[in-house]
């Protein structure tokens, strides 16, 4: 187990630059998921921490070690690939342990270790068979037991729940949750796809185009977060960006359209002049519906596109201002296509980005 | 891995040359066992009677020439042995003053010295130009 | 069901074709057995008579069994050789290296090369390393085919990248990640390697009639020059002959096709 610490990490290809500067520290045990749209960087990231590509610029220390010119076999870590990297013509175990025999020579010690991470995984009685005969998880858990049984300071994981189907995914997360708590290792997860963060992280590093947009726990990134791109990332379904002004000439109120609705004291204080241009975030389970004609002042007037019953609730899709809105609500409330109704908004729930930089005020 | 994979031992390759190598080794225990190179037969006339003292003659047939190689005396019975005769591929004539000669007998061997007994006497006759099979 | 029957006119022409192929074959085939005169006409279909006496007399006309030992030694060599050699740079192509393009650039540019071109430098290495006259000798210059160093290549090249990446961060030395990772996956690769390297080697004649010296050095196609020069008339031992050198080429053929395709197709791709 090991704390690492990354400092201006930089990648680049030829002219293009694919990580343009990463600071980060994650602490020894920690679970951090990188996370962020194809062609992030976050993969280039777990690579160079790996050792698998050269680094161009910044240093990345693993413990108390410089690890940049150390080649790979040598950093203790271990790593889970997208496609598993599993040796179709070794047995599980063989596939378990290969890695194994190079370095340690004494095979009671190999095979106790190989049984240990079996049993962990729950792969004991598939040590003999080979991977064209195991299912998508059973690859998975075996591509995990190769990485336990190195007993590293690190686990990477490349976006090793991608190849599965989406009941599968789900049982994977729980499981890869479940080793994290039993070993208390350093666990570096890089995917795309926010719900894993969300439900994995300790902490979540959103990255945008080689760049970190925003570090935090679940909470913070899905309460708070710093920009409107991050905003949008996280939450499905994604949260409602609505183009807006300032107004000042009553009580401090953001307007788009013929809609205007208040500003609380604290978002007031921050929000700029009047008639700057700012972007209103609301999450879609914040509104409260209202029926076809409702006294609330704030409120939004509504004509109702599409419902989508999940079951657990029920989205909406409509428009307002020109803008694409979703709302959630609860499944009891029936709401046809087509309807006209009133949202009333939870204005404490509301976040102010700036126009231009996306950035959160 | 200590132990050599299943699939390495058990396939056509293998096989196939297993195979090959217990067929090369069984060939070879059967030429030793056989190739004293011990020829029989025996000499009779035209009647049927045993001829003994005839002169039998080994001719070695090559693509190229015909080599006479020896020849022996048969027995009173007619009968007549060479041991070690070290062809594959070779004409027998038999004569005797008095009585004839025998058509020349082709017998073709698989390997050389390969111990052989003539199935059919060689005939002594007079004048007899007819080619007998071997 | 249905594309079966509706193949029927290209079976119609493929056949005949195929008995048109076969023929030559089958043709050597009964003359060995036989001992028929091959002018007669009109020629007979099917053989008369067959004995196998004819192999008996091409094994003992010439040192048959000394000339086809050394032609097995010789491409047993260049196979084992081709394999190791060919995989290995195959391998080192894979990887990303400065100077990489003119590499691949000159390997290129020397496979345009003809043999016939290089025979004299050949000659000279070959007396410098004491090589003359010997087997190793022989079989030097098959060591390797830049043609099956693009084929291993290939082949690796279509492998996930993430299972030697593994093996590497597990600290597996390069040389058994080769032998151990990389090489039981390229099945096709190597048994294209075997059958080309024997096809190449087997039937070599020019290369060895420049090296070999000494009767009991020569290979297969040195004999049969022999052979078509002691005896002046095409007989039916020369025939014997010639099917006894195809036999072989054949047997690794089939050999080669079945078991590693079979490899090939029983499975080992991953999800």
């Amino acid at each position: 187990m090991a704390e690492v610490r990354i400092a201006g990490l930089r990648k680049r290809y030829g002219s293009v630059e694919a990580v343009r500067g990463i600071d980060l520290d994650i602490a020894d045990g920690e679970f951090i998921v990188l996370v962020g749209a194809s062609g992030c960087g976050k993969s280039t990231t777990l690579r160079m921490i790996a050792g698998l590509e050269e680094i161009s610029d910044g240093e990345i220390w693993i413990g108390d070690r410089l690890v940049n010119e150390l080649p790979s076999k040598e950093r203790d870590i271990a790593m889970v690939f997208q496609d598993y990297a599993l040796y179709p013509h070794m047995s599980v175990y063989d596939n378990i342990s290969f890695g194994l025999r190079y370095r340690i020579s004494d095979r009671a010690e190999i095979k106790r270790r190989v049984e240990q991470a079996a049993e962990i995984l729950g792969l004991t009685p598939l040590l003999d068979r080979k991977p064209r005969q195991l299912s998508g998880g059973q690859r998975q858990r075996v591509a995990m037991g190769r990485a336990i049984v190195r007993d590293p300071l690190v686990f990477l994981f490349d976006e090793p729940l991608s190849n599965l189907d989406a009941k599968l995914r789900v049982q994977m997360r729980t499981e890869i949750k479940r080793l994290h708590n039993r070993v208390r290792t350093t666990f570096v997860h890089v995917t795309h796809d926010q719900v894993e963060a969300m439900t994995l992280a300790d902490r979540i590093v959103l990255m945008r185009n080689g760049e970190i947009e925003q570090i935090g726990t679940p909470d913070e990134i899905y309460s708070t977060p710093k920009t409107a791109y991050v905003a949008s990332f996280i939450g499905a379904p994604p949260m409602n960006l609505i183009p807006a002004i300032v107004d000042r000439s009553a009580k401090p109120m953001v307007r788009f359209g013929e809609v205007s609705l208040p500003l609380s004291d604290a978002l007031s204080a921050r929000a700029g002049p009047d008639g700057r241009k700012v972007t209103v975030g609301l999450r879609p389970e914040h509104f409260v519906t209202l029926g076809p004609r409702s006294g609330a002042s704030a409120s939004l007037p509504i004509k109702v596109d599409v419902v989508e019953p999940l079951g657990s609730d029920t989205l909406l899709f409509f428009s307002l201002a020109g803008v694409e809105g979703i709302a959630r609500v609860p499944p009891e409330q029936a709401v046809r296509q087509g309807e006209r109704m009133m949202l009333e908004p939870n204005l404490d729930r509301i976040v102010l980005f700036d126009a231009e930089t996306g950035k959160a005020l | 891995m200590g132990t050599i994979p299943r699939q390495m031992l058990i396939n056509r390759v293998t096989i196939t040359f297993a195979v090959i190598l217990a067929l090369i080794v069984g060939w070879n225990a059967y030429v030793a066992a056989n190739n004293d190179g011990v020829l029989t037969g025996q000499v009779v006339d035209s009647g049927g009677r045993a001829v003994g003292g005839a002169k039998v003659t080994i001719t070695a047939r090559t693509v190229a020439h015909d080599l006479e190689i020896g020849s022996i005396v048969s027995g009173d019975d007619g009968v007549f042995r060479f041991e070690k005769h070290g062809q594959y591929n070779l004409v027998l004539t038999a004569e005797k003053d008095g009585v004839g000669k025998s058509a020349p007998r082709h017998i073709r061997l698989y390997f050389r010295n390969q111990d052989f007994a003539l199935e059919t006497p060689l005939v002594l006759s007079t004048g007899s130009t007819n080619a007998q099979g071997s | 069901m249905r594309s079966r029957n509706a193949d029927w006119p290209v079976h119609l022409i493929l056949i005949p074709v195929s008995i048109l192929m076969l023929v030559p074959f089958y043709w050597v085939l009964k003359t060995s057995i036989t001992g028929e005169n091959i002018f007669a006409y009109p020629p007979s279909i099917l053989p008369s008579d067959p004995h196998l006496f004819n192999y008996v007399e091409a094994w003992y006309s010439i040192p048959f069994a000394t000339y086809f030992i050394n032609s097995i030694l010789v491409v047993f060599l260049a196979i084992v050789a081709n394999i190791l050699i060919d995989a290995a740079a195959g391998y080192a192509l894979t990887f990303h290296f400065r100077g990489k393009r003119l590499i691949m650039l000159i390997y290129l540019s020397c496979m345009m090369i003809p043999f016939q071109a290089t025979i004299i430098p050949a000659y000279l290495i070959t007396v410098n390393l004491g090589l003359v006259n010997t087997l190793l000798g022989i079989a030097l210059p098959h060591f390797s085919h830049i043609i099956l160093i693009f084929i291993f290549k290939a082949s690796f090249d279509a492998l996930p990248r993430s299972l030697p990446e593994a093996a590497r961060m597990d600290g597996v030395p390069e040389w058994r990640i080769l032998l151990q990772v990389m090489l039981p996956l390229a099945r096709p690769a190597i048994a294209t390697s075997v059958v080309l390297t024997f096809i190449w080697s087997w039937n070599d004649f020019l290369w060895p009639l420049i090296v070999v010296r000494d009767d009991d050095v020569s290979t297969l196609p040195l004999g049969l020059a022999r052979f078509l020069s002691y005896f002046e008339d095409t007989t039916a031992a020369l025939y014997a002959f010639v099917v006894m050198a195809l036999v072989p080429g054949i047997l690794v053929f089939f050999l080669a096709q079945r078991q590693f395709i079979e490899g090939l197709t029983a499975g080992a791709r991953k999800g």
